[in-house]
């Protein structure tokens, strides 16, 4: 934790409560979920995943140009993907029969392919680090 | 996004100068993970981040950057 971030975190830790607690109540589910996305928040910002800029203490995170190539990536990952699985359940309906657990939500799994795949080109970087 | 038609001395300048990579991020203005993907030749920066990398090493651009095969 920074202290020149701490409008980042306030105002973060506010929004997450307010979406927490105002969907779930004070449950300690809502609590839970408050710690899950506001570490999320937190831990965007320290991972070295983007370059963060303390003269914008609200918004102190920028994609540079390696993490827009990340982000391009990952984006016609995610939609070539997702329409190859729908043209495939378009095409042979009958596997639906055979495996049930196919029939999900297809932009629920561009979601998971474009955050999964950003992770990975985020973390494979590491691997050659000295 | 490996390039290997170009080779970078990056790592070994910094090391020369006694610099981190966090420290080498921040004064280029970009992401740490990003001068790792730079230094393990990942990732190809552009024009501005090389420049700004070439000055915050204090060396030549030619002398971090080079076409594989090419003469020095």
């Amino acid at each position: 934790m920074s202290i020149n971030y701490i409008p980042y975190y306030i105002s973060r830790a506010a929004i997450t409560g307010l979406f927490c607690f105002g969907n779930m109540g004070f449950t300690l589910q809502a609590a839970l979920w408050f710690l899950a996305i506001f570490g999320l928040f937190v831990f965007y910002l320290h991972s070295g995943w983007f370059p963060a800029d303390p003269s914008k203490p609200f918004f102190p995170l920028t994609r540079d140009a390696f993490a827009l190539e990340v982000q391009r990536k990952a984006l016609i990952l995610a939609v070539t993907a997702s329409l190859m699985f729908n043209l495939l359940l378009k095409l042979f309906p009958w596997l639906l029969s055979y495996y049930p657990w196919l029939d999900i939500n297809m932009l629920g799994l561009g979601v998971i392919i474009y955050f999964t795949a950003q992770l990975y080109q985020f973390i494979l970087p590491r691997r050659k680090t000295t | 996004m490996p390039h290997d038609q170009v080779s970078n001395s990056v790592r070994e300048k910094r090391k020369n100068q006694g610099l981190t990579q966090d420290q080498l991020a921040t004064l280029v203005g970009v992401s740490r993970v990003s001068i790792v993907a730079i230094e393990g030749g990942r990732f190809l920066p552009t024009i501005e981040t090389a420049l700004r990398i070439s000055q915050a090493l204090d060396a030549d651009l030619h002398a971090l950057f080079r076409l594989r095969g090419a003469k020095k």
